[in-house]
């Protein structure tokens, strides 16, 4: 068993750890498998702007009987090498870019393949209630955060009978003030930090003119074919607008698809935050769009009325009518200024800018926790010894 | 922004008429939109009694130079009075604009946000609102090329789009003038086809703005197209595109009529 001293020493040089940017970031992943989703970015772009902040960064995954690298090379040469297969994992290099697929990644399914040490700081996606479960039992000696996309995806694993509090959670990090209320009202221990996610510098006005062009963002194949189909069954005279389904894109390319149209419309009612709305707009791109069930601040003004920086519609069957009057106000340079003004204005809302200051300033804020709650230990097995001496 | 000639070809009986005046006033409300200059150039045929100096000057809002011409060639079809135009325009750019159409107030500010990324481009064609005299019904031409699949490149008009569809509009377009290469007198019906095959053939760039840019009356008692309508059968229409498609190769108009078609294909 270690001596007090020992252990005042660990504490001291876990401290050290803090301030020398010396620890780690650990975020636990999926594999997205290609498929685009707005959690996995969220945590990504906190990975990569903590890593740039020069800090240590980790993404952690696990996946049995991994291919190795020497496997993965002989099938690459015998032109058999799937990316998609199970014992792979895929990354998100192909739909976020290879900035992203370069942070350093680790497979933990292998017994003692990864270790914390108490100045360590993990992210646990809000699903992933068994790595919330298992590091608690395990004793896992880091802090560690949910870091929390979407509410809804919350209740999706956790046990009936359990909340955090089971699994010694008691800190989250989440994308608005609405998610921070939400997961506040049935757990009010947690303590939450809002992060606001940005938008990327290349969703951005295009220096082409807009093209004719409907981009349709939606979950589901569905939405897309019933908002097209009844568009041209009802508007036989607008046979010729072009159709852009934005499912399943590549990041950047999705990006492109955007400039390249004039109009979008948005379909995704448990939406946490809306990325793909106001990614249309910093495209220039005129958005009809469903009114989600939450509203997010960016939708609303100071008395909670939605904005006009949106064309909003409540019901499917009225989206081929509205995208109509939109079309032909479009081909007549006729859309009202006031739409402009307030996309312009959201626009200018979760810039890079912001975000970058906002990731530094809660990275300080958690290594300042952290270093508070070590010194705190510290001191109390200080006083603890003072005090058994005294009775000595 | 660059200066526009807008050219109207006109025949003796349309000088005062109510529509050229409500022509000339949507080129007055386009110079509201448009930083730069337009110029109206009227092409009249030689009058029969001496009448110049008496030719109406519109009134316009903005300052708007107004220019008559008269054509003194001896043909006065459609498409002699336009060539006849152009070849006293001297600006860079020109539209052509039928006595009893208008552009939209809007047409050349549309024209300028899509012309500062495509100078390249030799016809820049509206969206054209075509009212039906006869049946009174309204419908769009020249926007089939922004159908999904239709064209190579969504919006340009190509060699290859051309074989799958000939129903595109001129009027309203505006041309770069010196890529102009001249209608084609002798071909009927199928003169605006004809030239786009000429143009594309030649690698010209033909684009579509996707905008409403003009309305575009047919089948009006007394024009070109109720012309049309009452004397030619559908199966000589069918005949011009024909030739249109033989002589498109052609620099030069060949007046190869589409009688001469039939005789070709007897021998």
């Amino acid at each position: 068993m270690a001596t007090k001293e020992e252990v005042l020493g660990r504490i001291e040089n876990e401290i050290s750890k803090l301030k020398n940017k010396k620890f780690n970031f650990f975020f636990f992943t999926v594999d997205s498998k290609n498929v685009p989703s707005g959690s996995v970015v969220y945590s990504y772009e906190l990975a990569l702007a903590l890593h740039k902040l020069g800090y240590n960064v980790t993404m952690l995954y696990q996946l049995e009987n991994e291919m190795n690298p020497k496997q993965k090379a002989k099938l690459i040469e015998k032109g058999s090498y799937d990316p998609m297969a199970d014992n792979v994992f895929c990354g998100v290099g192909d739909w976020m870019g290879q900035e992203y697929a370069d942070l350093p990644h680790l497979n933990i399914a292998k017994k003692d393949a990864w270790a914390a040490s108490p100045a360590d700081i993990l992210f646990i996606p809000e699903a992933f209630a068994g790595l919330m479960s298992q590091t608690y039992v395990y004793k896992i000696p880091c802090q560690r955060y949910v870091l929390m996309y979407n509410f809804d995806y919350v209740t999706d694993m956790i046990p009936w009978g359990s909340s955090w509090l089971n699994f010694g959670i008691r800190d989250c990090i989440t994308t608005t003030d609405l998610q921070a209320k939400l997961i506040q009202d049935v757990m009010p221990f947690v303590r939450t930090t809002v992060l606001n996610p940005y938008i990327p510098e290349y969703f951005r006005k295009p220096v082409k003119p807009k093209k004719l062009v409907v981009n349709v963002i939606s979950k589901r194949q569905s939405d897309v074919k019933k908002l097209m189909k009844t568009f041209y069954w009802k508007y036989p005279v607008y046979k010729f607008v072009a159709f852009k389904d934005c499912r399943g894109l590549a990041r950047e390319h999705y990006a492109e698809q955007l400039k390249d149209g004039a109009i979008t419309v948005w379909i995704d009612t448990e939406t946490p935050f809306g990325f793909g709305a106001l990614e249309a707009m910093r495209c220039d791109n005129i958005v009809i769009g469903k009114i989600p069930e939450n509203t997010q601040e960016w939708m609303v003004n100071e008395s909670d009325e939605l904005r006009d920086n949106v064309i909003w519609f409540d019901n499917m069957s009225d989206a081929p009518d509205i995208l109509a009057d939109v079309v032909g106000s479009w081909m007549q340079d006729e859309v009202p200024q006031l739409l402009y003004d307030e996309m312009e204005k959201t626009n200018n809302m979760y810039t890079k800018k912001e975000w970058d200051v906002n990731v530094e300033n809660l990275a300080n804020k958690m290594v300042e926790t952290r270093i508070t709650e070590l010194e705190a230990f510290k001191t109390s097995i200080i006083n603890n010894k003072e005090k058994k001496d005294e009775e000595k | 922004m660059k200066d526009i000639t807008v050219i109207i070809p006109l025949l003796e009986n349309q000088l005062d008429s109510d529509e050229l005046k409500n022509a000339v006033k949507s080129v007055d409300q386009c110079q509201e939109y448009y930083d730069g200059k337009l110029k109206i150039l009227y092409v009249v045929p030689t009058p029969k009694e001496e009448r110049h100096c008496n030719y109406t000057m519109f009134p316009t809002n903005r300052p708007i130079s107004q220019q008559y011409i008269e054509n003194d060639t001896g043909c006065y079809d459609y498409c002699s009075q336009i060539n006849f135009g152009v070849k006293h325009v001297d600006t860079e750019y020109f539209s052509i604009l039928e006595y009893d159409d208008y552009y939209t107030k809007k047409w050349f500010k549309m024209f300028n946000d899509y012309y500062v990324t495509n100078e390249d481009v030799s016809v820049f064609l509206p969206i054209n609102i075509i009212h039906n005299a006869k049946t009174n019904e309204r419908e769009f031409v020249n926007d089939i090329i922004w159908s999904s699949g239709f064209a190579n490149e969504l919006g340009m008009i190509d060699f290859d789009s051309l074989q799958q569809s000939g129903s595109f509009n001129l009027t309203g377009g505006i041309f770069k003038t010196s890529d102009w290469l001249g209608y084609k007198p002798s071909i009927k019906v199928a003169f605006n086809y004809e030239y786009l095959l000429r143009a594309t053939n030649k690698e010209q760039k033909i684009f579509v703005v996707p905008k409403e840019g003009y309305h575009h009356e047919i089948f009006k008692d007394g024009s070109l197209s109720s012309y049309y309508l009452d004397n030619i059968t559908n199966d000589d229409n069918m005949k011009w595109f024909e030739l249109a498609k033989r002589e498109y190769a052609f620099d030069e108009d060949r007046n190869k009529g589409i009688i001469n078609i039939e005789e070709e294909k007897m021998e």
